[in-house]
């Protein structure tokens, strides 16, 4: 499995160090069909998450825009139609530029066999469909600090 | 994730319910726009992908805005959708799962 490692950021405050995991992700894509979703998702990610967000709507759209933008971490939709998130994931790491920015699936479908595929794949992890908009970057972030060597 | 202040959690919450708040009205014709597609699929069944594609979409998203039940329901809509198609599930019952999403829809 691919495993991404990430510099954790640190700060003082009144003498406690703090460790807030994930906390370098500046820039995020979220690769949806449906066009309410990417309006739900992107407020999630940049007005809870703080985030700069990028959107694309398909496979293609999202394999172009991030070799451009080298998002931190993508969030890729399983089922789209033409070319769906395995597929999408496939292309991703056939690149350079790509090949080594973690990729989340986001699932309506997230039975145990599925799971176990998309992570076999190479996917960092799986979100579940619907999610919870308060709680989905603070999910990206631990996802993500987990698979950056465990916090 | 940035640690935000109180102030600026309160107005990010403050724009994620407007955000919210607008799907209302999205879910309404969603659900309409399917009731059409799944109407068109009595007479020939090239429609029937169309609005399990549809259905799923809902499913995934209503949920996400807060629409558990809308949400709940699309996946039972989409479920019977497949089985229709597979031959498995009757018409009526598709009927029924369509009901209850339009129940449930604001």
């Amino acid at each position: 499995m691919h495993r991404h490692h990430r510099r954790l950021q640190t700060s003082r405050e009144r003498d406690t160090l703090i460790i807030v995991p994930g906390a370098s992700i500046t820039k995020v894509m979220l690769v949806d069909d449906d066009e309410d979703l990417r309006l739900i998702g992107r407020a999630a990610l940049s007005d809870i998450g703080g985030w700069c967000t990028l959107l694309a709507e398909g496979g293609e759209e999202a394999i172009r825009l991030a070799a451009a933008e080298r998002p931190d971490v993508i969030l890729l939709d399983a089922m789209m139609p033409r070319i769906d998130g395995p597929a999408t994931l496939g292309r991703l790491r056939e690149h350079e530029a790509t090949a080594g920015i973690p990729v989340i699936f986001m699932t309506a479908k997230a039975q145990p066999e599925d799971i176990e595929r998309y992570l076999g794949l190479g996917a960092i992890g799986v979100i579940r469909k619907p999610f919870d908009p308060l709680g989905l970057a603070s999910e990206v972030s631990r996802i993500l600090a987990e698979a950056g060597g465990g916090v | 994730m940035t640690e935000a202040k109180g102030g600026e959690r309160d107005a990010a919450r403050a724009r994620l319910q407007a955000v919210r708040a607008r799907f209302a009205d999205r879910l309404a014709a969603r659900v309409n726009e399917l009731v059409d597609v799944i109407e068109a699929a009595r007479g020939g069944r090239a429609e029937l992908e169309e609005a399990a594609s549809l259905a799923h979409r809902l499913a995934g998203t209503a949920g996400s805005f807060g629409y558990a039940e809308a949400g709940e329901h699309a996946a039972s809509v989409e479920a019977a959708l497949r089985g229709v198609q597979r031959g498995s599930v009757e018409w009526d019952a598709l009927d029924r799962a369509l009901a209850a999403l339009r129940l449930h829809t604001p």
